[in-house]
């Protein structure tokens, strides 16, 4: 995002909004920090940040760079122009009773890479693709991450983007149960070498009998499952049912 | 995609938060999804869902019902909020009966959501676990600030904004209601619980000012 020099008043009403706290007063005007700048746009959203100037605006060319990949996987309003997949992520759980991406036998791992609150950088991310990529996963073809990388087998990143910094990207696959240990443990041994933050997610299908026999494994390897959950419910249609 | 699950805080404060989703399959069943928006905007309004919106328009804390109602597109995304189990009880077996044919999807403390589905006589499919927050985590906020933050799952809401909030209802410039609405407004998707957010703000400033009696009278 932009200030223009010229409409604003030095007031810092917008400071407080930034999520990645690039507005800074240099000289008695807003600054925005570009490097830091996500490109959420939460600046200039009128109905939210109320600038008595109408100062922010979006940069031209914007869309036609690699730091076009900020804005996608920053503001939610965005569909994205470079992968032509719009979103962050994919349906996952939520249509999971339609699409049968994760049936039984199989779990969908999901690394909200920046979240919470402290955004990534491109470098991070290909931090853990990478070591994915040494036990073959194979990245969701519906994610827009996975267009961003130059070799899905090793996980590595186009280098042009490298340097980009955005509010989260989210890295998903699916595996067998069985490749679940290995798996867990190569993102538990990044996690300690991250400069940043990242949620877990675990997609699972209930057994016919309702059970989650996936809960004990986790805590045998140390892994708390959280209370909270998000349920698919099993009400769309075509359902599927293995 | 997993907006919703990462939402944290003490577990008593999670068990009056609850999403609701529908949602349409891409190739599947999504086209002229309107007439099932409006089914599923019926069965939320009429058990109360306390904040609901489209992502395509924004959350009913900032918008009218029928403008956003107007705006519903086959690309919309139709989603909210609920503070108590009674109402995912009643939501969903107004759903299930209904039969839209679109995948319906509930966050929340799965000690609650469960028996909920079992009352409704819901076969619950498959599940997305929060298996927690990993990595640097010297650098986040605290957990109250994170409690706020995390009803947005895009993350739109800055921690330092949290901290304006709470500094204008310390000074008496704001209620925690007009706060949390102001906080509920970052969140594009209508999922931020804001009764839970005013509970949250009013507690951490009353602490506080108790607090500070009591090193005054010390």
């Amino acid at each position: 995002m932009r200030i223009d020099q010229e409409k604003c008043s030095g007031c810092g009403i917008c400071i407080p909004y930034c999520p990645a706290n690039a507005i800074t007063i240099v000289n008695k005007k807003a600054q925005i920090d570009e490097d830091a700048c996500f490109e959420c746009g939460n600046c200039s959203r009128i109905r939210v940040v109320r600038c008595p100037k109408k100062a922010f605006f979006e940069q031209p060319g914007l869309y036609e760079g690699t730091r076009a990949a900020r804005k996608f996987f920053s503001d939610p309003m965005t569909t994205h122009s470079v992968t032509k997949i719009p979103g962050r992520g994919t349906e996952e759980v939520k249509t999971n009773d339609v699409t049968g991406r994760v049936v039984r036998g199989q779990i969908g791992i999901a690394i909200e890479m920046g979240r919470p609150c402290l955004g990534t950088s491109m470098e991070q991310v290909e931090k853990m693709t990478s070591a994915l990529g040494t036990l073959g996963i194979e990245f969701e073809e519906m994610n827009p991450l996975t267009h961003l990388m130059d070799d899905r087998e090793k996980g590595t990143i186009k280098p042009e983007y490298m340097n980009e910094k955005m509010v989260s990207a989210i890295i998903e696959f699916g595996i067998p149960v069985s490749q679940m240990v290995p798996v867990i443990n190569v993102i538990k041994d990044v996690a300690n070498k991250l400069d940043t933050v990242f949620s877990l997610d675990m997609i699972y299908r209930f057994e016919e009998d309702g059970s989650l026999p996936i809960v004990p494994v986790l805590e045998d390897m140390g892994i708390r499952v959280r209370k909270n959950s998000k349920v698919n419910l099993g009400l769309g249609r075509p359902v599927v049912t293995r | 995609m997993t907006h919703s699950l990462h939402r944290s805080g003490p577990i008593e404060s999670q068990k009056k938060d609850f999403n609701w989703f529908m949602y349409q399959t891409k190739g599947v069943n999504d086209v002229n999804i309107k007439p099932k928006a409006l089914e599923f905007i019926a069965a939320a309004e009429a058990v109360g869902s306390e904040n609901w919106g489209d992502v395509k328009s924004g959350p009913r804390t900032q918008y009218k019902t029928e403008e956003i109602i107007d705006r519903i597109t086959d690309k919309s995304r139709i989603r909210g909020v609920f503070t108590k189990r009674e109402q995912v009880v009643e939501f969903l077996k107004i759903m299930k009966e209904k039969d839209t044919g679109l995948s319906v999807v509930i966050t929340g403390v799965l000690s609650e959501v469960l028996p909920a589905c079992e009352e409704a006589e819901v076969t619950p499919h498959s599940i997305n676990y929060s298996l927690g927050v990993w990595g640097k985590k010297d650098n986040l906020p605290d957990d109250t600030t994170l409690s706020i933050t995390t009803m947005c799952g895009h993350h739109m809401i800055p921690p330092k904004y949290v901290e304006h909030m709470m500094d204008q209802v310390k000074k008496g410039r704001l209620t925690a209601d007009e706060a949390a609405i102001k906080l509920a407004n970052f969140c594009y998707c209508g999922i931020y619980n804001q009764v839970r957010c005013s509970d949250i703000i009013s507690k951490t400033v009353n602490e506080a000012a108790e607090k500070e009696v009591a090193s005054t009278k010390e």
